[in-house]
């Protein structure tokens, strides 16, 4: 049995309780049931991406494009519904756009052996300025009632966005922990070589990794889309991978690669947004939200290197 | 020994030679495209507008060479801009004002370069703090309004003309070979290409390897600042989106100049070119009235092309 300060997660779920608990002390509004829904609810796009990025940041990588794959994703599932298609097919054909996307990440990465910053900045470039080409500068807007139900219905009273984001957390979780893939993801990560001289496929394995991450945020394009109701295709999700980047990390993820769960990474979300939240609500000038988060973000990044230097004195000198 | 065989072909004159041909491909294809692209008035408005970009490309090639990377450039540059304004219009001499900015601009690489050097924290991640926080700090500090309303002696930074060419194009070239001299000439040019090899076998030497680390950042604090105040005077206001995204505009030149992602390996001279490069297709690209999605594509897979040979070590 462990001791409860051994487990990684430890500090960013104490940091997340703590900011929750002083933010409850200073309003009362803040642990109402429906608050709680409206920041679970405002998280999920979030959520489902970062679950990609802490595979994406396992494997010792950087994905720059996913907020650009979220526009381009959003704008055409918007096209098709105003074309006529049906919302749940809109969706599906989202979904396989993510597919290619990730695809084409991972062909110039896991096969090309480009360095996944560069490539990424790349597509981030390439995917951005084609979902701008198709939207034609235009908002993508009047999109059906039926597909309102991605991002704003809901199933027993559970928000469906957050039920999405909860299954897909669940289940990359297990992946990681139980399955032949996922273990792949940390060795891949932990030490490239011998992840590659104990005969592991070490192409296909970055290769789905960036599917994946391609599917999430395509799944939260969807809900993004829903959500809001309009999209545009220059801004939308452009300050996506630097905040979902950040939540990995605040989560305990390592820049290096090997370290990180996706557990850690909720709570990093969650912390994200429990403090924009929160900072509405306590009535402070909405300009300090930004200000505050890089803060945090800062801090975060504080606890989590005394918790390295704790755990290994040897690995010092690593830099990107 | 690696490292060291590794410092003398860190300059490799053919990957400077291609870009040369490229960039030389580019004018002259844009020269049939468009009348206007050759003409002086053109070239001048180029070089104008390239400086913010440039200036913060010099401490950046470094800082990559070392083997870091600063992403918050952007936000120090509308930072210090906007501190100037303001300091401006509480009464405050122009010139003053300035030096505050640069201060500012310094300040933040300072807190950057002790978390990244003294304490070893990752500096993707620092930064990305760094550009939030300072961000945001812009919207605190002037509930994003723009300051404006300069007096003319300052505006000469960013429009005025030496002998016929931009001054700050002309600052900004100057700059460039300074420090191409320095990276050259002086131990701490040799320094940095071997903190980017490697950091240990420096650090052995004897090399004091936190403070050369920390005045890494300071000094593209410093530059991120000189450029806020450029583009200020250039534009003739401090917006507080100013210098948004300028670090991904930055880092594609540096790439496309053959400076290595991962550290050890670079020129000054390739990111010149890289810049040149990339303002001169986004100008030409513009004149032939190619709409943005174009432009963005043709840069993402220039980044592509360009750079897709390097390898991680």
């Amino acid at each position: 049995m462990k001791k409860l300060p051994d487990y990684r997660e430890a500090p960013i779920i104490f940091f997340t309780l703590a900011v929750g608990l002083v933010f409850s002390l200073l309003t009362v509004s803040f642990l109402q049931p429906d608050n709680i829904e409206l920041i679970l609810s405002q998280i999920a796009t979030n959520a489902i991406v970062a679950i990609g990025m802490t595979m994406v940041i396992l494997l010792g990588g950087i994905d720059l494009s996913v907020g650009s794959v979220l526009a381009l994703v959003a704008t055409s599932v918007g096209l098709f519904l105003n074309h006529g298609v049906s919302p749940w097919l809109a969706a599906l054909l989202g979904v396989g756009i993510g597919i290619v996307c990730g695809a084409v990440n991972g062909f110039f990465i896991a096969y090309m052996h480009i360095p996944d910053i560069i490539a990424t900045l790349a597509t981030m470039y390439i995917f951005r300025g084609v979902a701008v080409g198709i939207s034609g500068g235009t908002w993508m807007t009047n999109f059906p009632a039926s597909f309102k139900f991605f991002g704003q219905g809901s199933i027993l009273g559970i928000p469906f966005a957050l039920i999405v984001a909860l299954a897909l957390a669940v289940l990359f979780a297990l992946i990681l922990h139980h399955r032949r893939f996922g273990r792949r993801v940390y060795a891949l990560g932990g030490n490239r070589s011998a992840a590659r001289l104990s005969g592991m496929n070490t192409r296909r394995t970055k290769f789905t990794v960036y599917i994946y991450s391609g599917i999430l945020a395509a799944v939260a394009a969807v809900i993004f889309a829903s959500q809001v109701g309009s999209v545009q295709a220059s801004t939308a999700g452009s300050n996506l991978s630097f905040e979902v980047m950040a939540a990995v990390l605040i989560g305990g993820g390592s820049i290096f690669g090997g370290v990180g769960t996706v557990l850690g990474t909720m709570f990093g979300v969650l912390l994200m947004g429990m403090i924009k939240n929160g900072l509405v609500l306590t009535q402070v000038s909405p300009f300090w939200i930004n200000a505050t988060t890089g803060f945090l973000i800062l801090v975060a990044v504080i606890i989590n290197t005394i918790q390295r230097v704790k755990e290994s004195k040897k690995k010092e000198g690593d830099l990107v | 020994m690696n490292g060291i065989l590794r410092l003398t072909s860190a300059y490799k004159p053919n990957k400077s030679v291609v870009l040369l041909l490229l960039l030389v491909a580019v004018l002259v294809f844009f020269s049939f495209q468009s009348p206007y692209f050759l003409s002086v008035d053109n070239f001048m408005n180029v070089l104008n507008q390239m400086t913010e970009i440039g200036l913060i490309a010099i401490p950046m090639t470094l800082v990559i060479i070392s083997g870091a990377m600063d992403l918050s450039v952007g936000s120090i540059l509308g930072l210090s801009a906007l501190v100037m304004g303001m300091a401006y219009q509480s009464g405050m001499n122009i010139w003053f004002s300035i030096v505050v900015a640069l201060l500012v601009g310094v300040l933040s690489g300072a807190v950057n370069g002790y978390l990244i050097a003294r304490h070893r924290m990752q500096a993707i991640v620092v930064t990305i703090g760094m550009l939030v926080m300072l961000r945001g700090l812009i919207y605190v500090l002037n509930e994003g309004r723009p300051v404006s309303g300069y007096p003319d002696a300052f505006y000469f930074l960013g429009q005025g003309y030496v002998l016929g060419l931009p001054f700050n194009a002309l600052f900004l070239i100057v700059m460039f070979a300074l420090f191409m001299v320095i990276i050259k000439r002086t131990r701490f040019g040799r320094y940095v290409y071997g903190l980017g090899n490697s950091e240990e076998a420096v650090r052995y030497s004897g090399v004091p390897v936190v403070r050369l680390r920390f005045l890494l950042f300071v000094l593209s604090g410093f530059f991120s600042a000189l450029a806020g105040v450029f583009m200020v005077s250039r534009l003739a206001s401090a917006e507080a989106m100013s210098g948004t995204n300028i670090e991904l505009d930055v880092i594609t030149a540096i790439l496309i100049g053959g400076t290595h992602i991962f550290g050890g390996r670079g020129s000054l001279g390739g990111t010149f070119l890289g810049l040149l490069l990339i303002v001169f297709l986004r100008n030409g690209l513009n004149l032939m009235g190619v709409s943005v999605l174009y432009q963005a594509v043709i840069l993402g897979i220039l980044v592509l092309i360009a750079v897709g040979k390097q390898k991680e070590r």
